[in-house]
Parts: structure tokens; C-alpha cells; sequence
């Protein structure tokens, strides 16, 4: 189906992206195009102004801040992300998650920041996001604000972000332990993710913190309180028997939506089989680094 | 197959081999009787595996064999037009998909006239043009309307064999097709000067016209089905225990063919057709909610891509030269696709005794079998004994005469003392036979109070896989010591998910029966 009548609009500064979505009649950006024109040839997405992005230099860098943060351009394609020599040597496993999302065509031209503002819950990133602690930073009409991975998308299909909001940068700190993150997949997406950060005390033989965020389950990535709890303080070669401890008591506490990608208590033993493969990982990663 | 292999405790090969039918049988009186070696297919997909050593644990093998009738239709017209310049043209009512059917034409009229493969092409379809043809499928085209161009093909032949045996008056005996021409014997004309010579023009063609009917032949080609379409396949899995997701690490498919016409397009045909049958083994299914389709795209619906099929593909295509269509070839392409799923249904059977009956295998109904297919039996026993822990642990670590207290457990071998041993253990449970050769690794001692002991083998003729933990302690008490005994068994394989109840009753009547000798041995209470 061909979509229905809209204007076409190419913005070379942020500013100007932002007055024009923001203009009478209802405008959108438009990054990489995958989930949108996809919606729009269904028509289940209308509207009066695409604003196109692609122009706006600066929005796909990827660097090391002076305040060792990592920061990742909103218009970063998942390829850049899974190739950049940056993200491969600090975060390694958000580079291979961003090799694995999709397919080669969505890769090469979908965005972080588009697979973000779409809000779809059965995404990669936004778990991943949630562990690494990362904000999202959006510029309006009334200047920038910041808002936390985890707060970003309310629900299904959508997030905080105004309609008039561009998101222009995603930022973290950089990792001081192993990352790690897995995904079940039996179909286009992830039935469910699991996504982990530690931080490590100094010496690195005990967890400072964890982060571990579920995702794909319910409308948004999920805290598992339990586990981060657990972990806290606690020397790397007891991590796994720990979440083992109290892994049933925080799984049953995940929110999980019964659909096409599984049942409820199916996808529930998934979560608690990729969080004790990330936690095998972390620990091998910890014992090299070590 | 593999069900009723299980439960009379026979090899599912073997099984089979022992009971298919044989060439020349017939399967059902109204069909013809069977025209190849089921056998024979399945002699090749082991062989193809024969490679490889014998799967280890984590792999697991299964097998089946299919056939099915085609209803291809003996009817069928073409045109071959053997031209000037040596140029052929096909005309065939074939409807080209990808399948190779107007290369496979062309290679049959080049063949047949012993021109080369490029002098020819096949004529997209027009039936307004090309000749009546019952219609493209059943696979059916390589034979029925292969054989039409045949004989178009040789009416082409015998015209221009017929100019040179009038103009040069040399009996057609003597005169045989070459490339470019006619031989003689003596010398080589070429089809410009049999057309030169013949019409007195520098143009011509002759037009051979070419038919199938069920009368042809003789009325050979009226039984139905024409050939049988047939194959066997040999999966190899690795099944995520965690998740339920299967692997296929490895396939081998055979089809017997009779001739193979163009080796890539059958190849590619039957590879195809067994990567169909991946999809429907383990990914697609469309779903619906209230009537409405949820997953009607490509991105909800899951085909298998290149990355989802066995990264080593065997495809074997077997040639006795025997079928009825060009130089002995059978139809093939179809026959691939069945025996895919049933040969990963069985693998997972054999390794873990769960059978899923209704397609896709998905991960999560894999894992739901698992989860019920798994069953750990318990026992405990306690004793007290009239000895010090000291003699009674020496007693328990002469691993022979302990073992000689196990009912059925025979030849016991020292590998390395108090590490392994290795053992046969023979039951007999009701109509099952049971033979394990165990590994047994001591896997942790504490002199002289508690040694836990793991057992594990897989039965020889069922490929039932046993493991036993057995936890044995030593309490020193007022008058001796007390001996405790905590066993874990799990059986997984056909025999648990065939008869788990029998089984069960027979462990607790080996238990018995070790309690009793135990305590005879050790002068026990
Ligand atoms: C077949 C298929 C498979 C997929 N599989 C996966 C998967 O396995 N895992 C996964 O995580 N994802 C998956 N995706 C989603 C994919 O990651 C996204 O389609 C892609 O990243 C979106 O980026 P885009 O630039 O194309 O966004 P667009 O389609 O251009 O935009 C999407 C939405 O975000 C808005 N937007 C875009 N950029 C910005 C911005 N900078 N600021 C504000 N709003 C913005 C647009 O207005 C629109 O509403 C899949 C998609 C497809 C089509």
C-alpha cells in the first residue's frame, strides 16, 4: 500500500528539525525509515510532515567524553555501532547486540535513536541501555533535557519523549566491569533479554554493583531488584550461586505479557537461564581481566 | 517406526530394514508396485554419516524414510527446431519457476540431437504457441514432458536424416548425428550443406513435433503413479536442554532419481525441499485470533534462512538409470521435504525419550516435553552396622564385593582406584532388555565418612541414557555405625517415556534387593 499524502521536509541543524516537526499539522521525524515507512505503507501511522534527519551533521558520532562517558549519536546506524573501535573496546557486548539485531538492511540503515523513539517492547537496546545506566538526551523547542533509559519508554509503543522532542545523543558511563547480554530469539525479535553490568571495586575481585535489566517481557525493561541486591559487595566467584539463591522469588516478581513469543512461566524460566549465562560470562570475562 | 522399535526394543533401522517393502512390491493393488531400494537411501544417508564418529551425548540422530505417489499424468506435446545454423529451438508448455525445468529441456533435446548444451534454448511458455501440456507439477515435467521433447528431438533427427539419405542417396544406417552435422562414415556434412543441398536456399529448419500419451510406450507409462518419489533423511540435533531450542548441526538427504539430467538444478531441487521441510519442522506456523491472521508478513512469519539449516548439507541422489523418463530419470524434488520432520522427532526421542506430535517443534513446546519428560526417582536406606567406621568404610571401598550387591551388575573393571571403574549392568524389565555399560567416577571422598559416586551410561539397544548419583555415609553410633544410602536415578530415552512405570517399579525392587545383600555382606541390621 502506498502511504497516504504527506510533505517532505529536510533539516541541516537540529533547531530547524525541531521547528519544522513542531509547526501546525502533525510532523515526525524520520531517521532510517524502517519502523516508520513500514507503518506508514500499513497505514496505521499517518503523517502531515516527515522531517528527515539524515541531513544534520553531528548526530552520528561516537566518543569518549572528557567525564569518561560514553556517548552514541541518536543517528548512529546499529552497523556503526557493532563496527565502531570505541564501543568494541569498552562495551563490547552492545556492539554485538547491534550486530545481531534485525537483518543486514535494518542494520545498515535503522538507528539507535529511531529503535529507541519507536518504543517497541520487544527491543534489544533499550535493556541493554537500562543496565548501563544510560540518559537519553532530547532537544525541544525549549532547550535539552535528559531523562534515564529506564524511564524513557512508559509503555507499549510509547515513551516521554514530545512529539517536537529530537533525542540527540544517548550517554553512559563507561563500564568498569563485564557487560554482558543475551537474547532468546525464535522469530523476527527477542522473546525475551537479559542485560547485566557490574561495577567492581577497586582490585576488581568483589561487585561494587549490578545492573541487570529484563527485557521484551512486558511493556518496558525490567529491574530485577533481587539479584542487584544480592550481588552488591559480593566477591565475583559467588556471583552465580548468589542469583541462584534468589533468582525464583525475583522472577516471579517480572511482569510478563503472554503473547506469540511464548507463555508466561516459559518465558519467565528463559529470563532466569540468560541472566545465569550472562553471570558465567561476567565472572570468565572478570577472571581474564583479572 | 521408532515408537513401536522402542517398545519391542529393536534399533528403529533395523526395524525398518527389516520390514519395508522391496522393490517390486506393491504397497496398495491399485498403485504400481515399488520401482527402487527404500534401502538403499537409507544405506547412503548412514554412510554419509559414517564419517563421523558416533554422536556424543549431546548429539543425538534420528532417521526416516518417505514415499509418495505423484500424480504426474502421462500427457504431453513439444516442439524441437533444429535449425540452419545448428541452433535448436524447445517449445514446451513447462511454466519455468526457478526449478530448472526449461534448462533440464534443453539439455535433453541437446543430448538426444549430440549437439552441444548452448546450441539450444527453450522458448518461454506461450500456449498460444507451444503445444498442449497436462500442466507443471507433481514433478512430473522431467519425465512426461522430457520424454515428449525426446521424441520431438529424434522426429527432428530422423528429418534431417531422411534430406541426407535423398540428396547424397546413402542408406540411413551408415548416417549418425554429430555436433554441427551429419556423419557419414567418410566425411562430416554440416547442417548448412544438408539444408543448402536439400531446399536450395541458404534458410531452413525442420520441425520435429514430439507427443506423450498414457498409450505410449505401450501403455507403460499408464499406471499411476508413473515412478515413486521417494527419500529418506538423517538428522543430527543438539538440543539446548535449557531452553528446548534444537540445532541442526547436520543432514543428509537421498533421493532416488534414476538419472540425474542437470546436476545443480537437483541438487539445488532437493536441498530446497528439505530446507521447506526445516520450515515446517521447527519455525512456521500461522497463527490466528479471531479469525484474522497474526502473522501474515515475512517479518512475523519465521521461513528458515540460510543461517537455520545444517551448515553440512549431504545430498545424495541415487542413479540405477531405471526410471521412465530420459535415460532412465525419475521425477525428484518433492520427496525431500517429508522425511525431515520426522527424522528430528526421532532424534529427539532417542536422546530423550519425548515425542512431539503436532509441528512446529518450537523451543518451548521442546522444552515443556523435556520438563515433563525428565522424572528423578529417589531412594534412601539407612542401617546400622556392627562395625567401626574404619572397617566398615574398608568394607565399602572394595568396590567388587559392594558391586557384587548390585542386582544385574556384572564385570566390573578398575580404571583407576577410587576414581572410575567401568561396569555392564543387564536387566530385564518386563517385555524390555536393558544393557548399560556404566562409567562410574567416584566424584568426591571423605575417609572415612561419606563418598558420592556418579554412574552414567546409555543403553545399547534402546540408546536409553541412565545416570545415577549415589551419595553413601558413615555416622559413627554407640554400637558401630550407622551406613546411609541416598540414590538419584534418572532415565531419559524411549524406555522412560515408553514405560517409566515399569521401570520404576523395578529400581525399587533393585533397591530392595541391594538393601538386603548389603546387609548380609555386612552383617547389617
Ligand atoms: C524486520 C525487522 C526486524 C527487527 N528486529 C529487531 C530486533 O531484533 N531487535 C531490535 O531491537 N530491533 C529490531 N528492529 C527494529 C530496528 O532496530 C528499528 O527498526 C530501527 O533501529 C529503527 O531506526 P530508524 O532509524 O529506522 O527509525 P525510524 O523508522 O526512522 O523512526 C522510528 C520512530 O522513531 C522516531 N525517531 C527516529 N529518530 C528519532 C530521533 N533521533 N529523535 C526522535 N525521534 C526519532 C520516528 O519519528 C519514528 O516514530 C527490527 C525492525 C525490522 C523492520
Amino acid at each position: 500500500m502506498l502511504p497516504t499524502p504527506f510533505e517532505f521536509d529536510r533539516a541541516s541543524t537540529v533547531a530547524a528539525a525541531v521547528s519544522a516537526v513542531g509547526q501546525e499539522g502533525e510532523g515526525m521525524f524520520y531517521s532510517g525509515g524502517t519502523e516508520l515507512l513500514l507503518a506508514m505503507k500499513m497505514r496505521v501511522i499517518h503523517t502531515e510532515r516527515l522531517v528527515d534527519i539524515k541531513g544534520i551533521p553531528g548526530l552520528d558520532r561516537i566518543v569518549l567524553n572528557d567525564a569518561n562517558e560514553l556517548e552514541i549519536g541518536s543517528r548512529c546506524t546499529h552497523v556503526k555501532i557493532a563496527g565502531d573501535s570505541v564501543i568494541r573496546e569498552h562495551v563490547p557486548a552492545l556492539a554485538s547486540l547491534c550486530a545481531n539485531v534485525a537483518n543486514v538492511r535494518v542494520r545498515s540503515v535503522g538507528t539507535i535513536g529511531g529503535n529507541l523513539c519507536f518504543g517497541e517492547p520487544h527491543a534489544d537496546p533499550p535493556t541493554m541501555l537500562g543496565a548501563l545506566d544510560a540518559r537519553l538526551v532530547l532537544q525541544g523547542p525549549n532547550g535539552t533535557r535528559s531523562v534515564h533509559a529506564d524511564d524513557f519508554i512508559r509503555s507499549e509503543l510509547e515513551t516521554v519523549r514530545e512529539a517536537d522532542e529530537l533525542m540527540i545523543v544517548i550517554v553512559f558511563p563507561r563500564p568498569t566491569g563485564p557487560v554482558t547480554y543475551r537474547r532468546f530469539k525464535h522469530g523476527e525479535r527477542p522473546s525475551v533479554n537479559v542485560g547485566m553490568a557490574w561495577s567492581m571495586e577497586a582490585g576488581a575481585h568483589s561487585i561494587k554493583s549490578a545492573r541487570v535489566r529484563v527485557g521484551a517481557l512486558g511493556s518496558k525493561p525490567q529491574p530485577l531488584k533481587a539479584v542487584e541486591g544480592v550481588l552488591k559487595g559480593l566477591p565475583v566467584h559467588d556471583a552465580h550461586r548468589a542469583i541462584q539463591s534468589v533468582l525464583a522469588a525475583a522472577l516471579d516478581e517480572l511482569d510478563v505479557n503472554e503473547d506469540r513469543h511464548g507463555s508466561a512461566d516459559y518465558k519467565r524460566h528463559l529470563a532466569g537461564v540468560l541472566l545465569l549465562r550472562n553471570a558465567e560470562e561476567a565472572v570468565a570475562m572478570q577472571g581474564r581481566a583479572t | 517406526m521408532d515408537n513401536v522399535a522402542a517398545v519391542i526394543g529393536m534399533d528403529p533401522a533395523e526395524f525398518r530394514l527389516k520390514n519395508l517393502a522391496a522393490r517390486g512390491e506393491r504397497t496398495r493393488p491399485d498403485l504400481r508396485a515399488l520401482d527402487m531400494d527404500m534401502s538403499e537411501l537409507m544405506v547412503r544417508v548412514t554412510q554419509s554419516f559414517a564419517s563421523e564418529s558416533q554422536g556424543s551425548n549431546r548429539r543425538s540422530r534420528g532417521m526416516a524414510v518417505a514415499a509418495t505417489d505423484p500424480a504426474n499424468t502421462p500427457i504431453a506435446n513439444a516442439i524441437v527446431r533444429l535449425k540452419i545454423d545448428g541452433s535448436i529451438l524447445v517449445s514446451v508448455s513447462s511454466i519455468e519457476v526457478g526449478q530448472g525445468a526449461h534448462a533440464t529441456m534443453a539439455r535433453i533435446a541437446a543430448q538426444t540431437l549430440k549437439q552441444p548444451f548452448s546450441a539450444v534454448s527453450t522458448l518461454r511458455a506461450d500456449t498460444a504457441v507451444a503445444p498442449y501440456d497436462w500442466g507443471t507439477g507433481a514433478s512430473r515435467s522431467t519425465v512426461v514432458v522430457g520424454l515428449s521433447v525426446e521424441n520431438a528431438a529424434l522426429d527432428a533427427a530422423d528429418q534431417i536424416l531422411d534430406m541426407v539419405v535423398d540428396v547424397w542417396e546413402l542408406p540411413k544406417e551408415s548416417l549418425s548425428l554429430v555436433e554441427g552435422g551429419v556423419s557419414t562414415g567418410s566425411e562430416v556434412l554440416t547442417f548448412h550443406q544438408i539444408f543448402h543441398r536439400t531446399l536450395g536456399v541458404d534458410s531452413g529448419e525442420v520441425v520435429g513435433r514430439g507427443a506423450i500419451t498414457p498409450r505410449s510406450k505401450k501403455g507403460a507409462l499408464a499406471e499411476s503413479p508413473l515412478f515413486w518419489e521417494t527419500s529418506a533423511g538423517l538428522a543430527e540435533i543438539v538440543v539446548d536442554e535449557d531452553t528446548g531450542e534444537i540445532h541442526a548441526p547436520r543432514y543428509a538427504s537421498a533421493a532416488d532419481v534414476g538419472r540425474v539430467i542437470d546436476r545443480v538444478a537437483a541438487e539445488g531441487q532437493d536441498e530446497g525441499a528439505a530446507a521447506m521441510g526445516f520450515g515446517h519442522a521447527l519455525y512456521e506456523q500461522l497463527e490466528f485470533e479471531d479469525g484474522q491472521p497474526l502473522n501474515a508478513t515475512p517479518i512475523d512469519y519465521m521461513i528458515p534462512r540460510i543461517s537455520d539449516v545444517p551448515p553440512v548439507f549431504d545430498t545424495i541422489l541415487i542413479e540405477n538409470g531405471d526410471g521412465p523418463g530420459p535415460g532412465g530419470a525419475k521425477g525428484m524434488g518433492e520427496g525431500a521435504i517429508l522425511p525431515v520432520a520426522p527424522a528430528i522427532a526421532n532424534a529427539l526421542f532417542s536422546a530423550y525419550g519425548v515425542r512431539i506430535t503436532d509441528l512446529p517443534m518450537t523451543p518451548e513446546k521442546v522444552w515443556r516435553a523435556l520438563q515433563r519428560g525428565s522424572e528423578f526417582m529417589e531412594f534412601n536406606m539407612s542401617m546400622m552396622v556392627p562395625a567401626t567406621p574404619g572397617d566398615l568404610w574398608k568394607t565399602l571401598i572394595d568396590v567388587p564385593s559392594i558391586s557384587s550387591c548390585i542386582p544385574g551388575c556384572e564385570n566390573v573393571e578398575e580404571i583407576a582406584p577410587l576414581e572410575s571403574y567401568k561396569a555392564m549392568v543387564k536387566q530385564k524389565i518386563g517385555p524390555f532388555k536393558v544393557e548399560v555399560p556404566a562409567e562410574i567416577v567416584v566424584e568426591s571422598v571423605t575417609e572415612p565418612s561419606h563418598v558420592r559416586t556418579r554412574a552414567t551410561g546409555r543403553d545399547k539397544f534402546t540408546g536409553t541414557r541412565l545416570a545415577v548419583i549415589l551419595d553413601v555415609s558413615v555416622i559413627p553410633e554407640d554400637l558401630g555405625s550407622k551406613l546411609t544410602v541416598d540414590a538419584k536415578v534418572d532415565i531419559q530415552g524411549r524406555l522412560a517415556s515408553m514405560g517409566l512405570g515399569v521401570i520404576k517399579r523395578r529400581v525399587d525392587q533393585n533397591f530392595e534387593e541391594f538393601e538386603t545383600r548389603l546387609k548380609s555382606l555386612l552383617g547389617a541390621a
